[in-house]
């Protein structure tokens, strides 16, 4: 039997990205693939490829890196990244947002940069 | 006496930021959207900002409309079901979406986040431990 789930590779190991019925401690061979190629379609099954297809990273591990080393360059603005690559920023979130997926990006990761003199946050 | 808990997860959150903020991916229906948000307990709720559900193709106003109340006053929010993943956890919650634009923070807040997860918080070393809360491990 064959099953095709998204996983990430992070910290020396593969993670799935779904839920999966595996058995622990049980051998099984793995065939790594780059998304955006043919058999993504049938990424968690096939049940929904629209919805599969454009399922993203939601560790976003690389997108919080970029964020602590480059957060304080764009004060009050809205950044689109993906990965480690700021693909559009300015202060309107839609034309951010627009802008990236003009770019070519389906699911941008999205971040309102708060200016450094901001009042400290007290909660509600 | 001591007391020993195991998570499933391990998130290494930036401690210098102002707030404890994590990536978060919103889904509806074959629609993401991938934002920043804080963890914040002392919300009832789990509260996007307008934008975010905008992109997801909402009609934010046709939602269950639910107040907030905060020190300072209040404000209105609509209620949506999407599906909130953070890392690998997926779960089926009501996010409550901003009815004004100026409204530009994320929270998660008790219900559909802390009320599904079990945590683990070292703040001083930006590290922020999670499993589901029914994981029996």
């Amino acid at each position: 039997m064959t099953t095709v789930i998204e996983a990430v590779f992070e910290n020396g190991v593969f993670k799935p990205l779904v839920e999966a019925d595996f058995k622990e401690n049980h051998r099984y061979k793995m065939i790594v693939e780059e998304p955006g190629t043919e058999s993504e379609s049938r990424i968690n099954g096939g049940a929904d490829a629209t919805e599969t297809t454009e399922k993203p990273d939601t560790y976003r591990t690389r997108e919080m890196e970029w964020l602590s080393k480059h957060r304080h360059e764009y004060p009050g603005e809205y950044v689109a990244l993906d990965g480690h690559r700021l693909i559009s920023h300015g202060t309107d979130g839609r034309e951010v947002y627009q802008q990236a997926r003009a770019a070519g990006v389906k699911v941008p990761f999205m971040a309102h940069i708060e200016p450094a003199d901001n009042l400290p946050f007290g909660g509600w | 006496m001591p007391y020993t808990l195991m998570f499933e997860d391990l998130l290494e959150y930036d401690a210098g930021k102002a707030g404890i903020t994590v990536p978060v991916t919103l889904r509806l229906g074959g629609t993401y959207v991938g934002v920043e948000a804080k963890l914040d307990s002392g919300s009832s709720h789990c509260i996007f900002e307008r934008l975010q559900g905008e992109l997801l193709g909402l009609d934010v106003e046709s939602g269950s409309p639910e107040w907030i109340d905060t020190a300072t006053g209040s404000f209105l929010t609509y209620g949506h079901e999407v599906t909130l993943s953070v890392r690998g956890f997926d779960f089926e919650i009501v996010a409550y979406f901003a009815k004004d634009d100026w409204f530009n923070r994320n929270v998660l807040g008790r219900h559909g986040w802390l009320n599904r997860i079990r945590m683990g918080l070292i703040d001083y070393e930006g590290k922020l431990y999670l499993s589901r809360a029914d994981d029996e491990s």
